[in-house]
């Protein structure tokens, strides 16, 4: 039975930190799009004040 | 959230659904097969129902992946390039899925962890090529170089399947064959009911699922990473 458990245990773990890692990434990817086009859009609001 | 977004979490949640009832068949409703008479193998023996469709879907995702290099060659479109990477994660987390649980099977059947016999070789020499594979697109910087030489490479990486599936066919293995004749070395077989193999059917059909569930979630990551690089790219050369 230790066998059988063990394996199972394998399928799960791995399974689970390959769905989490594929989140994680999407997350973190999400966030520096966000800080990026943030940044973009001061970058944008200050050159159209020195334009002005 | 878009149409393809909600797809992708369909998907996700019929693969979950599944798994949980071919967990439930495989522990409540699968019988111990007639041949088997020591407990430990028997109780190993439910290793199968999920060891053998961990190698399906990696055998599944380099198919997809070798497809997708070839469309790639051939078109040049980034869409290929994706689900190549895509399905190539997917394939080597489940190969080693089942490296490890067969390993595991092995101990119990075989009593050992690990022999150098023509199914265990070709599955090891598979499992490198492939992480290879991901160390070469490390390496390479340039994307249309990195996409040329993956698919190139995914492409001769493809042969070790074939290979593979067949060493228990063409060489002398103790490994035992589920379908079909093997070696006559084999040890660990066992006598297959109707009920073993509706149910290892349906795991089969689950992992399939499973696999495109992944594929979906996986593509979709890869090409939030792209626009990310791209938009990088842009702000540095503003």
């Amino acid at each position: 039975m230790t066998y059988m458990v063990a394996a199972y245990a394998v399928i799960w773990i791995l399974t689970f930190l390959f769905v989490a890692s594929i989140f994680l990434r999407q997350r973190s990817l999400r966030s520096d799009l966000e800080i990026i086009e943030q940044l973009v859009r001061s970058t944008g609001n200050r050159n159209n004040q020195s334009m002005e | 959230m878009t149409s393809s977004d909600r797809w992708t979490a369909v998907l996700i949640a019929v693969a979950g659904l599944l798994m949980i009832a071919a967990i439930g068949l495989v522990f409540g409703v699968a019988p111990d097969p007639v041949n088997l008479e020591s407990p430990v193998e028997r109780f190993s023996q439910r290793i199968f129902y999920f060891h053998v469709p961990s190698w399906w879907v990696g055998f599944l995702a380099f198919t997809v992946a070798a497809a997708a290099a070839a469309l790639y060659l051939i078109t040049g479109k980034e869409r290929w390039d994706v689900i190549e990477l895509s399905s190539i994660e997917i394939g080597l987390t489940f190969i080693t899925i089942g490296l490890i649980t067969g390993s595991i099977w092995a101990r119990s059947t075989w009593n050992t962890w690990w022999t150098w016999e023509p199914r265990l070789t070709t599955a090891a020499i598979g499992w490198l090529t492939y992480a290879g594979y991901l160390m070469l697109r490390g390496a390479i910087d340039h994307p249309q170089r990195r996409a040329r030489f993956g698919a190139v490479f995914c492409l001769i990486a493809f042969l070790s399947v074939p290979i593979n599936f067949m060493a228990i066919r063409w060489w002398r293995t103790i490994h035992p064959v589920v379908i079909g004749t093997g070696s006559p070395d084999a040890q660990g077989g066992f006598a297959t009911g109707p009920t073993i193999r509706l149910i290892f059917l349906f795991c089969l059909l689950t992992f399939t699922l499973l696999y495109f569930a992944l594929l979906s979630l996986r593509v979709r990551t890869e090409w939030l990473s792209r626009r990310v690089q791209q938009v990088k790219q842009q702000m540095m050369f503003r």
